[in-house]
């Protein structure tokens, strides 16, 4: 037993290592100590590049950890040879662990678990810039921490990807959402695209000029589910296999835990949507690339121009995107409605606007 | 990975004999490996008590016993935790004596498990940042599984049978409700 002992603790100390590595090809983790829980955090790529993006994944519910194995969006082949990424799970999602309550399930402390991770990035790197890239949800917390923590200048610059604008509660939510079908069933109609079901479309919403009850909202939801364009992401066995057997990870926590996690995802939403946001973002005094897509359910193109500066819509992905090595301007100037606009980060190298739309259009 | 795990059992299914394992004391010897792959080692000893034989008219002679045993063990899961645990453990043993010695065991484990945390940064309230090897956490644990093993048809190394034995570990004190680990065993019973 005392062998056992020995060895086991041989393999515990031979994981460790207390700085981090700066080169091309990085794949490090470790974990981050805030408040009683214990983040785990996963640093992969191009560490010598001096640049790392935290990224903060959306939901509430999803897990940075399980985004660096699927990968959804090939970062590993693109993103990740010029910059380096830290994925992250929050706190009672994934495979954070430790010792804490429910009180600190806030959004408050998850603006402090970003803020500790930077810390500790920059402390594990030093010299290097740290750029948070938050989606969906983790856009809102993006937008949080620049109004929160902007100040402190822990965070070079700041990338928002689908993340919405309105609350459900605000008119201009739903003004918003009936003016992006309304769009769509136009370009249908005149794409001969399944004329009869977006001739119908259009008249229910020539109808009904204000969605303002919970049948209305269901009714135009349903319309723009059916804009939506299919992801191309493929869960292969070999992808099953990875994540059950191989993974780094624990999946239980992941997949076989939801009906535990719901009710403080809940909680989280109910944060979320009493906070004014539309009114915040145009106070935020950071550098913010905001992205979009132009089939984005969740976010249409017609609501980012509503709390960013008025610009026309780009129709297409590459007429969106800002020049290479561009830096966007303060306060969110940047939009690309028509797929996403990597590149103006600092001037990073990031990967093409056309690859990227792909991946990204929802 | 799967030919040669396929291989093994089979190697040890052509191996098993005729039953001679009923209700001694027994000790194990098991590969305790985390969601498979990631290693580990358990140890433990059963007592089997209230054993009854049940001779079927169809020529099958059944075995039926309550088990009571402990058991300990360690796994090291490198990006997640290593786990030391002990436990107590109830069960009950269903062995047909007249193939070559197949049995099921269903039980639950009740116990403690240690985790630790390895290159863990702690960020305190005031900015500064503690670097730390490994950080500790306990856990109670429950642990139902079941085994299913066959006897030796000589003995290995002094073991008189081999079994595998599929475990959950529901660990206790996470804030997510009780967290769940799979423990895939396989070993000898001596």
């Amino acid at each position: 037993m005392r062998y056992v002992a020995i060895l086991l603790l041989a393999c515990v100390l031979a994981a460790c290592s207390k700085e981090g590595r700066l080169n091309e090809h990085v794949n490090e983790f470790f974990h981050v100590e805030v408040a009683g829980a214990q983040l785990p955090v996963k640093v992969r790529g191009n560490t010598a590049s001096g640049k790392i993006i935290l990224y903060i994944p959306g939901g509430p519910g999803g897990t940075g950890l399980d985004v660096s194995i699927l990968d959804p969006g090939n970062w590993k082949q693109h993103l990740e040879r010029d910059v380096a990424i830290a994925y992250y799970d929050q706190r009672g999602l994934g495979n954070a662990q430790g010792d804490f309550d429910e009180g600190s399930i806030t959004l408050e402390q998850y603006l402090q678990d970003i803020r500790a991770i930077v810390l500790v990035l920059k402390t594990r790197y030093p010299g290097t810039e740290i750029h948070l890239m938050g989606h969906s949800f983790g856009a809102l917390l993006t937008y949080r921490f620049m109004n929160r923590f902007g100040h402190e200048g822990l965070v070079k610059k700041y990338i928002a990807s689908s993340g919405v604008g309105t609350r459900i509660v605000d008119p201009e939510h739903w003004e918003f959402r009936r003016a992006y079908v309304a769009t769509i069933a136009t370009h249908n109609l005149a794409n001969g695209t399944d004329p009869a079901y977006w001739q119908e479309a259009l008249d229910w919403l020539a109808q009904h000029p204000v969605i303002d009850t919970t049948p209305l909202r269901a009714k135009l939801y349903e319309y723009m589910l059916a804009t939506a364009v299919e992801e191309e992401i493929t869960v292969s066995i070999a992808d099953v296999i990875n994540i059950l057997l191989l993974s780094d990870n624990n999946p239980f926590p992941y997949y076989l835990t939801l009906l535990q996690r719901q009710a403080f995802i809940n909680h989280l939403v109910d944060q979320e949507r009493a906070w004014d946001i539309k009114a915040e973002i145009p106070l935020l005094h950071e550098d913010l690339l905001i992205i979009g897509g132009e089939f984005d359910v969740n976010v249409p193109p017609q609501e980012l121009p509503g709390y960013t500066t008025p610009s026309p819509l780009p129709t297409s992905a590459s007429s969106s995107c800002p020049t290479p090595g561009t830096t966007i301007a303060s306060p969110a100037r940047a939009l690309c409605g028509g797929g996403v606009g990597f590149r103006a980060v600092n001037g990073a190298a990031l990967p093409e606007c056309g690859q990227a739309s792909q991946q990204q259009m929802k | 990975m799967t030919r040669p795990i396929l291989f093994l059992f089979g190697a040890l299914l052509w191996y098993a004999s005729p039953a001679q394992f009923t209700d001694a004391l027994s000790y194990e010897v098991a590969y305790s490996g985390g969601m498979f792959l990631h290693p580990g080692l358990a140890l433990g000893a059963d007592l089997p008590f209230g054993g009854t034989t049940k001779d079927k008219a169809n020529g099958r002679i059944i075995r039926h016993d309550y088990l009571v045993g402990a058991d300990v063990g360690a796994y090291y899961h490198k990006r997640y935790h290593t786990g030391c645990w002990g436990q107590g453990r109830i069960g009950w043993r269903r062995t047909k004596l007249h193939r070559i010695g197949h049995y099921r065991t269903v039980s639950l484990g009740i116990g403690y498990l240690g985790t630790f945390i390895a290159n863990s940064y702690a960020v305190d309230a005031q900015d500064n940042v503690r670097y730390r090897s490994a950080v500790g956490y306990g856990h109670f644990l429950l642990a139902p599984a079941i085994e299913w093993g066959a006897d030796m048809r000589k003995p290995f190394l002094g073991a008189q049978a081999w079994f595998i034995r599929p475990k959950v570990q529901i660990q206790f004190n996470y804030f997510q409700g009780p967290n769940k680990y799979f423990l895939f065993e396989t070993g000898l019973r001596f």
